[in-house]
């Protein structure tokens, strides 16, 4: 229809006053411009309210209610939720858990997956398999790692304790469990952030390593003197990716440990899951919720801080 | 001559070669350790000796899934569906927003844009509850609709679609205004066709991570029949099925699929994953 309009615009042209018609033709562009952007924005602003600021609004006020069993609030308790949370042991023992296991996850990770993106830097023969494959894990999901690591670390039969001679309960032991599932949570994200690491790499100019190595420094200078400072940003954006991931890793606790033994990785996000659908009880579910919120928030927040400042020194 | 082959072999990387194939040997050990279970008998696996490779290869496993001892196809099948659908309408929604937000005549487009990114701030947990509520209290529960639901909209992809608009050179866009090319065709004919790159990397990207999903699949299915392959294989652990090497080739059915994808598409999934992420 609107190229009809054009066309009869184009023709009627000669003959009318030319301006009017331009202008009228500009006129319908506009409005036409204006109502197809209202149409194509509507979904997604229908999604973001109903899916994540609303959905959020929504918990913020659950966790100032109490709620019956169907999550439906009946009656405001204020901040009772809150109170009750900061001043039982739980919630203190999940955030402890979960910084623990954030030192358990990004360090690791990060320094093996710097480690094998330095290894690949080079081309060398089958560099692009090498780099396909350490990439790879990262479309494995986290539920079927975290089963073929209980095979292996399975305390009776599983090959590790088998092959090393131990007798190591690992996910069943109290000290271990949580080093366990971070190994699951490490394999996943070092693929990640090899592919970001590498990418970094790639962006070094060459020059820099051709006059490192004219001035015969080894392998050692050059990683510490080169290779490290270039992607430093990026070891800096990672390392708050990671944080948030790790925060946010459940699957693998639900389906190693379910939060045991007595505790010993129940992390913030998997007692929400416990509390919401295990006892059914949505309103601490939800307080705990937004206190995890506020907790990514100030990890978010110091990231942005951080790049500011990036941005100022370079 | 020995010198000069080691020489050669130090030149040409060959001890740097040497540690790549050991750290790739211990890293990826997991992951060929799903293959070589999922060809061990179960006896096998429980011998008193353990075994790396299996001593009797046999496909028994993936006959006997084929037989339908475990329902996997139908996990599949289920899976398959959500990630299609949760990438075409990712695909769609992330297109026309980054339209709107770009070429079209929207009021506040900034502020919008920024309003579309903040969503990202807010940790799946703490809209978890209220989006469960929302699909279990429309009787969604065990549908495709209350699986894909609150994952349609990806800032990430809207921020990544956005970027790739800015990028073809206004002459093109101007040009087209010029000859009468309204703005709907300009965006099927011209944005569409000039994005596939970034269309490719999005799709390559929800689609992984939509077949990976986990959470919220556990949360709104408890029926064996909508069950996606993630729930559906982490609930064959612990039940009845202490037969690992039987679950292990189920495991290998569940990879499979999102990994050639993944290495098919390896170019695009690294392009998306660093260009939505570092700069956003």
């Amino acid at each position: 229809m609107e190229t009809v309009k054009q066309q009869n615009a184009v023709l009627a042209a000669p003959r009318c006053k030319a301006g009017a018609w331009r202008g009228a033709a500009q006129l319908l562009r506009r409005v036409e411009k204006r109502l197809l952007a209202v149409a194509f924005i509507l979904p997604a602003l229908y999604l973001l309210w109903q899916f994540s600021y609303g959905a959020f609004f929504q918990t913020l006020y659950s966790s100032v209610h109490l709620t019956n069993i169907q999550g439906i609030a009946v009656e405001f308790c204020g901040l009772d939720l809150y109170r009750t949370l900061l001043a039982g042991e739980e919630f203190w023992n999940s955030c402890l858990v979960s910084v623990e296991f954030v030192l358990l996850t990004v360090l690791p990770s990060l320094a093996s997956a710097l480690a094998l993106a330095a290894l690949c830097r080079k081309r060398m023969p089958g560099g692009k398999v090498a780099n396909v494959l350490f990439s790879t894990p990262v479309a494995v999901s986290s539920t079927c790692v975290t089963m073929v690591f209980m095979t292996m670390l399975e305390p009776s039969m599983g090959l590790v304790n088998q092959m090393l001679g131990l007798n190591w309960k690992w996910y069943l032991d109290g000290g271990l469990a949580l080093v366990s599932v971070a190994m699951v949570v490490n394999w996943n994200l070092i693929a990640m952030d090899f592919i970001f690491l590498s990418s970094a790499l790639r962006a070094v100019p060459a020059s820099y390593y051709e006059s490192a190595s004219l001035d015969g420094a080894d392998g050692w200078k050059v990683f510490w003197n080169i290779t490290f400072p270039s992607v430093s940003p990026t070891v800096f954006f990672l390392t708050v990716v990671n944080i948030l991931q790790t925060f946010q890793a459940f699957g693998p606790i639900n389906i190693m440990t379910g939060g045991g033994p007595s505790g010993a990785t129940d992390v913030l996000s998997y007692s929400i899951y416990r509390d919401a659908f295990v006892n059914y009880q949505f309103s601490p579910a939800a307080a705990k919720s937004v206190l995890l919120f506020i907790i990514l928030l100030g990890v978010t927040v110091l990231q942005m801080r951080g790049e500011k400042r990036r941005v100022f020194y370079q | 001559m020995k010198p000069s082959v080691a020489g050669r072999f130090r030149r040409c990387g060959g001890v740097r070669m040497l540690i790549v194939i050991a750290a790739a040997l211990f890293y990826l050990f997991p992951l060929a350790r799903i293959f070589s279970m999922s060809f061990m008998s179960a006896p096998e696996l429980y011998a008193a000796e353990p075994s790396i490779l299996p001593r009797q290869f046999t496909v028994e496993n993936y006959v006997s899934i084929f037989e339908g001892n475990i329902p996997i196809f139908t996990f599949l099948k289920n899976t398959v569906v959500m990630a299609l659908l949760i990438t075409a309408v990712q695909l769609v929604v992330s297109s026309i927003t980054a339209y709107a937000l770009t070429e079209l005549d929207l009021p506040f487009k900034n502020a919008v844009f920024v309003l579309i990114l903040g969503g990202m701030m807010i940790p799946f947990e703490s809209t978890m509850l209220s989006n469960y509520l929302f699909v279990a209290g429309h009787g969604l529960r065990n549908s495709y609709l209350g699986l894909i639901l609150p994952f349609l909209l990806s800032p990430a992809g809207v921020f990544l679609m956005r970027q790739q608009f800015r990028s073809i050179p206004r002459e093109m866009v101007e040009a087209a205004d010029i000859d009468g090319c309204g703005p709907l065709r300009l965006f099927a004919r011209i944005m569409i066709p000039m994005s596939s790159n970034a269309l490719a990397s999005l799709g390559i990207l929800s689609m992984v991570t939509a077949w990976n999903q986990y959470v919220w699949p556990l949360l709104v299915t408890d029926k064996n029949e909508m069950r996606t392959v993630q729930v559906g294989i982490s609930m064959l652990q612990g039940l009845e099925f202490s037969d690992y090497t039987l679950v292990m080739a189920g495991i290998v059915l569940v990879l499979l699929p999102c990994v050639l994808i993944f290495i098919v598409g390896f170019r695009f999934f690294v392009a998306g994953l660093t260009e939505g992420a570092v700069k956003g």
